[in-house]
């Protein structure tokens, strides 16, 4: 792939760039033009066009029992339901029926479908291979990116008096840039800040900059919780090497690192303890009073210098080498780290494990971490890319390798993973066929040994997912081609799951919520039929309660929308059915660039009503623009940017009531 | 005082990405004129916010952000436009032989294909950004790239 680029680069390489462009006429052009603009200058909108709202009713065949036990991974129930299948499913094995809630804790050996495609080995071997496979890819070297891709959603509770983070899983909790306890309102600032801002009277009452934390150190994401604020940061290193007689050069490695602070008194944060471990941060989730802590780790093979930089190190000591899982084929020297933290004693490391290969994405729940990875082994499976999934339980800091398996085809949508009573519901698409069949989807639900239990082969042929949602045991999928339609699939016998039906409607939805009982919010585009064009940002209610009659209750077409962060990430996404609220960004490329945050409520009869249209710092400026949240607490709706909270009435029309600005 | 220090500093960081940019948007239109165009119009927005970039390092991906929003309005205009545009790219003779190749097997791509590997490539985003940039989730970028290269390498095989 490597080699592509390089030939694409190169063949640019000879297109002659016009005159008028060449720096010397650009700077003439430039010195006559009209001067370079004020920051914080007054940006002039186009009027956002709402659209009417219009009200579609289609039948369907739809059987559909809803589940008003939304509960993912409610322990006792989970537990139960747990226990209850490996029961049912004992006559197929001893391995199974011993699968019981003390083997989670105390198997020391991984199942054997693990074996299949991991083992440990020796650091003495480790090494060698490692070096081996890292020679071998150094040239070819596609830099892989690291991210936060990975978490599907599922809706957090909100029935408090103020917001929490868009969850992926119940009571599995994510870090994030904005938190509240509902008092103090903790934001991260471009990596660089992490303010304490009273939400009352928008006093910023404590800021901690990140050259106090140390050296080079972004910040990424945080936790807030019981008078605890946990920070999760990235930490790059310069290191000094010698590698002749006087000849110096400069080595950098990244470090991720968690750093607990008290914050009983939030103008006084006081620092609790810290962890570090090698790779960048990936991502985190906090269950109870554990933090388990994700990396990835780059290691470079350095002729001069042993091999102290093969094995990744937690807090400074090389992980063991029982505790790291090689691929039965490596082809990759990235490392996945993970490590977990109780908070009661947040200077120390409680177990860690390593995975050579790291993930695409994650899915997490209160007992198992689902760790997938693509496979794209051009030179073994040509065209046919294969998604691995690899299962650690862990329980009470213990975290422990339990299975794998290789499925085909890839997991367009980040929120097509999902687990629920012990079984992983996953829906991948598979692209290797001909360009005239288009995509091939496919629903598998494996069990805890990752063994395929039942599946659906062929849903929507030809149609590309969008997106994936699911609550209980249904799973609502979206693909498009020119019209959208609404899958429904029933998963209550694991072994059979059926689509239940299909509802068509125009456009397309990227991201699903469950909003209160018996209704499902997508946001995504509105399309013209016929040609494909995209007219619009379109919000969806879809009524989920009827078991006869699935419909699209209402929608509404925001046009002149070119963007919308919480298409893709949901935590940007303020979805509150108790309080009625639904927030996210706009962006327009329209003439000028704009960013606006947009608050709606919903109700059946009227629909989509637009509460507030609040222009934000719209700056083109990359990577600064940051992210926005939006966030209530009691009757007052803050607007979190980067460099700017502002608050609203919710009582009073979403009347401003001020502004804090931060630099 | 000040906007003439400005002015010079801006114009030595664009004397560093102006083939860049130019050539991304060429690969992305395949149009001479419209990427003239659309740089020449990237650059001036550009400069009339560059107080705005707080951090002359993110220069560069600051104003491919610009340009890379510029094309990405003009690709929407094609999709409306009925009259076919002249594929200056697939036509140019400059070069080697397989760099002409090369050319004409990109400018086969879909257009979001294209915009994706010059993004890449010229512009020097990681998935991730691309992601941000064009809403979409960084996997579907990587998968879209991977399919993209490997319908080139199809293309120049035939």
């Amino acid at each position: 792939m490597e080699d592509w680029k390089k030939k694409i680069e190169d063949s640019a390489s000879n297109m002659k760039v016009p005159d008028s462009l060449q720096p010397d006429r650009m700077e003439e052009r430039l010195r006559s033009q009209k001067k370079i603009r004020p920051f914080y200058r007054k940006q002039e909108f186009a009027a956002m066009t709402a659209a009417a709202v219009i009200l579609l009713l289609v039948g369907g065949a739809w059987i559909f029992q809803n589940n008003t036990n939304g509960n993912m991974t409610g322990s006792s129930q989970a537990d139960m339901a747990i226990k209850g299948s490996a029961a049912e499913t004992a006559d197929r094995g001893v391995e199974e029926a011993a699968d019981d809630e003390v083997a989670e804790v105390t198997a020391e050996v991984p199942q054997e479908s693990f074996d299949d495609y991991y083992h440990t080995t020796t650091y003495e071997e480790l090494e060698k291979q490692i070096t081996t496979i890292w020679k071998k890819r150094q040239k070819e070297y596609e830099a892989m990116e690291n991210g936060d891709t990975a978490e599907a959603a599922e809706e957090s509770a909100g029935t408090g008096a103020y917001s929490t983070t868009n969850l992926q899983v119940e009571g599995v909790d994510e870090g994030d840039l904005v938190k509240t306890d509902g008092t103090y309102i903790y934001l991260l600032s471009a990596g660089s800040w992490l303010r304490i801002v009273k939400a009352d009277n928008m006093e910023l009452v404590a800021e901690i900059s990140s050259e106090e934390i140390g050296n080079n150190v972004t910040c990424q994401e945080m936790y807030v919780e019981n008078g605890l604020l946990i920070l999760a940061a990235d930490q790059y290193e310069n290191n000094l090497k010698e590698s002749a007689e006087d000849v110096y050069y400069v080595e950098g490695s990244n470090k991720t690192i968690l750093i607990t602070y008290d914050i009983s008194d939030a103008s006084n944060p006081r620092l609790l303890g810290r962890v570090s471990q090698d790779g960048c941060y990936r991502t985190s989730r906090k269950v109870g009073d554990y933090v388990y802590l994700f990396s990835d780790y780059y290691c470079t093979v350095d002729e001069n210098d042993d091999s102290e930089t093969l094995i990744p190190r937690v807090n400074g000591s090389r992980i063991s080498e029982d505790e790291i899982y090689v691929p039965n084929e490596i082809n990759d020297s990235r490392y996945l780290v993970m490590s977990s933290i109780n908070m009661k004693n947040p200077g120390n490391i409680k177990d860690e494990k390593a995975l050579i290969n790291s993930g695409e994405q994650f899915h997490i729940t209160e007992s198992s971490i689902y760790v997938v990875r693509y496979d794209w082994n051009y030179e073994k499976n040509g065209d046919q890319v294969y998604t691995n999934f690899i299962r650690f339980s862990m329980r009470n800091g213990d975290i422990q390798a339990k299975a794998a398996v290789s499925l085909k085809g890839e997991l367009t949508d980040t929120f097509a993973v999902n687990e629920y009573s012990g079984y992983l519901r996953v829906l991948l698409t598979d692209w290797s066929g001909t360009a005239e069949d288009g995509p091939v989807n496919r629903v598998y639900v494996l069990d805890k040994d990752m063994e395929i239990c039942g599946q659906i082969d062929h849903l929507a042929q030809g149609e590309t997912i969008y997106s994936a949602r699911f609550m209980g045991d249904k799973g609502y999928f979206v693909t498009y081609r020119n019209t959208d339609p609404l899958f429904s699939v029933d998963f209550s016998d694991p072994e059979n799951p059926r689509i239940l039906g299909e509802l068509k409607v125009t456009g397309f939805s990227e991201y699903l919520h469950f909003y209160g009982e018996g209704k499902l919010l997508g946001l995504g585009w509105e399309t013209d039929p016929n040609s494909g064009e995209i007219l619009g940002l379109k919000i969806s209610m879809y009524d989920i309660s009827d078991p006869e009659n699935v419909a699209e209750e209402n929608k509404l077409i925001l046009k002149n929308v070119d963007g919308c962060d919480g298409l893709y990430k949901y935590k940007a996404v303020l979805a509150d059915a108790d309080e009625n609220l639904i927030g996210f960004t706009i962006e327009s490329y329209d003439e000028q660039y704009c960013k606006k945050y947009v608050v709606f409520s919903y109700q059946e009869d009227e629909g989509f009503v637009k509460k507030l249209e609040y222009n934000l710092y719209s700056e083109v400026e990359y990577g600064s623009s940051g992210d926005t949240r939006g966030l209530y607490i009691d009757d007052v709706l803050y607007v979190v940017e980067e460099q700017r909270i502002t608050a609203f009435d919710r009582k009073n029309a979403f009347e401003k009531l001020g502004a804090l600005e931060l630099d | 005082m000040e906007e003439n220090r400005d002015q010079q500093t801006f114009i030595r960081l664009y004397r560093e990405v102006y083939q860049d940019l130019y050539r991304f948007a060429l690969y992305t239109l395949k149009n001479t004129h419209d990427a003239e165009d659309v740089t020449s119009d990237a650059v001036t927005d550009a400069y009339e916010s560059f107080s705005k970039l707080r951090s002359l390092d993110s220069f560069r991906p600051w104003i491919f952000k610009i340009l890379s929003n510029k094309c990405k309005r003009k690709l929407k205009e094609y999709v409306n436009k009925t009259v076919e545009l002249p594929d200056d790219l697939a036509g140019s003779r400059e070069g080697l032989e397989l760099d002409c190749q090369v050319r004409q097997a990109f400018s086969k791509l879909e257009e979001e294909e294209r915009l994706i590997i010059s993004m890449h490539i010229f512009a020097g985003y990681t998935s991730k950004e691309i992601g941000k940039i064009l809403h979409k989730n960084e996997n579907t970028i990587r998968s879209k790239e991977s399919r993209a290269l490997k319908k080139m390498e199809r293309l120049l095989q035939e």
